[in-house]
């Protein structure tokens, strides 16, 4: 099949009966975003494994196919392959094969944010007006930035936070509502720790806006 | 003249809105994604002085503590350039500024800053003759005397091509050209001048400009008649003006000593031209050529040059200096621009050489110092065989 690409070794490191995930982020250029992650046998007769991935236009998408190892499984190899219809252009990036851990043991926390927040795109860019009023403008990039103000966070999840924004930590952000789901590749950049203030009438409780940026 | 890129590339460079690239290289290695701040450099044809620029570089991660660690691989070379991506025929860049990193600093765990000079800095650093030997040149064309001084002296690439990494060869074979055409012969004497003191007296001598370009290479040129492929802007894309009137330039009567004897430190020519009616005008301002380590070596060269100085500097020079936005951004200096501002009653009919030009990466801005010395005046030819000494203007 057009368009398919492996990972030439075989998986070999993996153990049967153990959960293991397939990994990673994908960029849609153009195109058609449907793919699949899958575990094909050695002579690529057969597919073992495959989990259906769904690009979108213009953003990384973080992707995770869990899947428990067979014995068949370890002279097999990893395939992304294009499931669509029609022209595609897609990038995949930090893909890995790697125990599926469950996001709390990956150093993960569940917040939820006020209604108050903020998600938008900043464009990096030098604008020239001229005599006459003309506007010539010159555009580098953009890059997507979050404000999420949060309250009642228990005293420890804030403490963890703030020591992702200490240790100056990439974080992924991964937003769920009603059943969908996107993850972000993000960075902390308030100008000092997200959770400075007690929640009134708490002393276990933090308040805070927590500002991230993609990187 | 004019840098070598496509028509789509100039396509872009004219649109109000675009999306263009910046490329930093060190070496071969693109280091693009770590610029900080990306840099305000200048380039002038008006001295001999070698452009810089300093280049602001993350370094949270101490990927570029390799400077001061290693610090022979700090004897390296950058680039800086604009681009475009082409739907389908890819990227196409425009290197605007090349140097030799001659600085390296840290001021704090996070930053690094590298600091370039042009190919011209290096020329600083070497010396002609010296006073027990003295560098003698014979009676030559000024030209063959520069090339021995910036190869054999200077150390740059001596072929005799477009090959040349360092000397843009079709360039000075043009320079070269008029000095030969017209027979003009200077003789030299150096004891221990820093190669680029010796191309300022032969620039001065020669009423010459010599400058590093863009791309890194040494490019010499005689202002000539206006080209025919002059660039013309107006209000809709120039964001500032200034103008000014330096009477500081004002030379009406010019002296040139010649045929210089050495032994006896004797100069068996003096000639001089002047412009009666700008002495009428604005009183008597002389200005004398007289150097000892490079001269004409008979009248007719000395009173072209003295000739050439009353005339393009008899009235107080009129200096522009032009903001404006990138459409331009693929002209070199010494060309000309035209502009319009009815206010100052400035039209199109007038073209003025640009020989400054400050270029500002980060906001993507240009300014161009244009000079009416070296335009306004229109041009004449040197003193030929054919034509006697007439001028032609």
């Amino acid at each position: 099949m057009p368009g398919n690409f492996y990972y030439d070794q075989i998986l070999n490191f993996l153990n049967i009966g153990s959960s293991y995930a397939i990994r990673g982020f994908m960029y849609l250029h153009s195109g058609d975003g449907n793919y699949e992650a899958q575990i094909i046998n050695s002579d690529a007769s057969s597919v073992i494994f495959s989990q259906h991935i769904n690009g979108q236009h213009g953003d990384w998408v973080f992707f995770s196919a869990p899947f428990t190892a067979s014995s068949i499984m370890q002279t097999g190899y990893l395939r992304f392959a294009f499931t669509g219809t029609q022209l595609s252009w897609a990038t995949f990036d930090q893909v890995e094969v790697s125990d599926n851990k469950d996001m709390v043991s990956l150093g993960a926390i569940r917040l939820y944010p006020e209604w108050e927040m903020r998600r938008y795109k900043k464009r990096m860019a030098s604008e020239h007006r001229c005599k006459t009023g003309s506007l010539f403008a010159y555009t580098w990039g953009n890059y997507e930035r979050f404000e999420i103000p949060l309250r009642h966070v228990p005293a420890a999840k804030a403490a963890i936070v703030n020591s992702w924004w200490q240790s100056a930590d990439m974080l992924m952000l991964k937003i769920e509502s009603g059943g969908v789901w996107e993850v972000n590749s993000l960075a902390c950049v308030n100008k000092a720790v997200p959770f400075e203030r007690l929640e009134k009438g708490y002393i276990d409780q933090m308040q805070g806006t927590l500002e991230l940026e993609t990187f | 003249m004019g840098y070598e890129v496509t028509s789509w590339f100039i396509d872009q460079l004219k649109l109000k809105a675009s999306r263009p690239n910046r490329r930093f290289v060190i070496g071969s290695s693109d280091y693009s994604s770590r610029v900080l701040k990306w840099p305000t450099w200048q380039r002038t044809a008006k001295d001999i002085i070698a452009s810089k620029t300093t280049v602001e570089l993350a370094n949270a991660d101490g990927a570029l503590n390799g400077f001061h660690e290693r610090i022979w691989t700090m004897a390296d070379t950058c680039a800086l350039a604009v681009g475009f991506t082409h739907a389908t025929s890819g990227a196409e860049w425009l290197t605007l500024f090349s140097g030799d990193i001659k600085e390296v600093k840290y001021p704090n765990k996070t930053k690094c800053q590298i600091h370039v000079r042009d190919r011209l800095w290096s020329l600083t650093e070497k010396k002609v003759g010296d006073s027990d030997v003295p560098a003698t040149f014979a009676a030559q064309i000024p030209s063959d005397i520069a090339w021995t001084l910036v190869t054999c002296y200077g150390g740059l690439s001596g072929i005799q091509g477009s090959s040349n990494p360092h000397i843009d060869w079709e360039a000075f074979n043009t320079w070269a050209a008029q000095f030969s055409a017209d027979s003009v012969l200077c003789a030299a004497r150096y004891e221990g001048e820093k190669v680029s003191e010796a191309l300022v007296g032969m620039a001065d001598y020669t009423d010459s400009a010599i400058w590093t370009d863009g791309d890194g290479k040494l490019r010499f040129i005689r202002y000539s008649e206006p080209s025919s492929l002059d660039f013309a802007l107006d209000g809709s894309e120039i964001e500032d003006l200034v103008i000014k009137v330096d009477g500081r330039a004002l030379v009406n009567k010019a002296w040139c000593y010649a045929d210089y004897k050495p032994e006896s430190d004797y100069w068996a020519i003096n000639v001089w031209a002047a412009e009666t009616t700008y002495i009428n005008t604005f009183g008597l301002h002389e200005q004398i050529w007289k150097d000892d380590s490079l001269w004409y070596t008979n009248s007719v060269s000395a009173l072209t040059l003295a000739t050439r100085k009353a005339l393009v500097m008899k009235a107080p020079p009129r200096r522009f200096e032009l903001d404006t936005v990138v459409v331009g951004l693929h002209r070199q200096l010494g060309e000309m621009v035209r502009f319009v501002d009815s206010f100052y009653h400035i039209s199109s009919g007038t073209a003025w050489r640009f020989n400054e030009i400050e270029v500002d990466m980060h906001d993507f801005g240009v300014r161009y110092l244009l000079d009416e010395a070296i335009a306004g005046n229109g041009f004449y030819l040197d003193v030929d065989y054919l034509d006697g000494d007439k001028l032609l203007l």
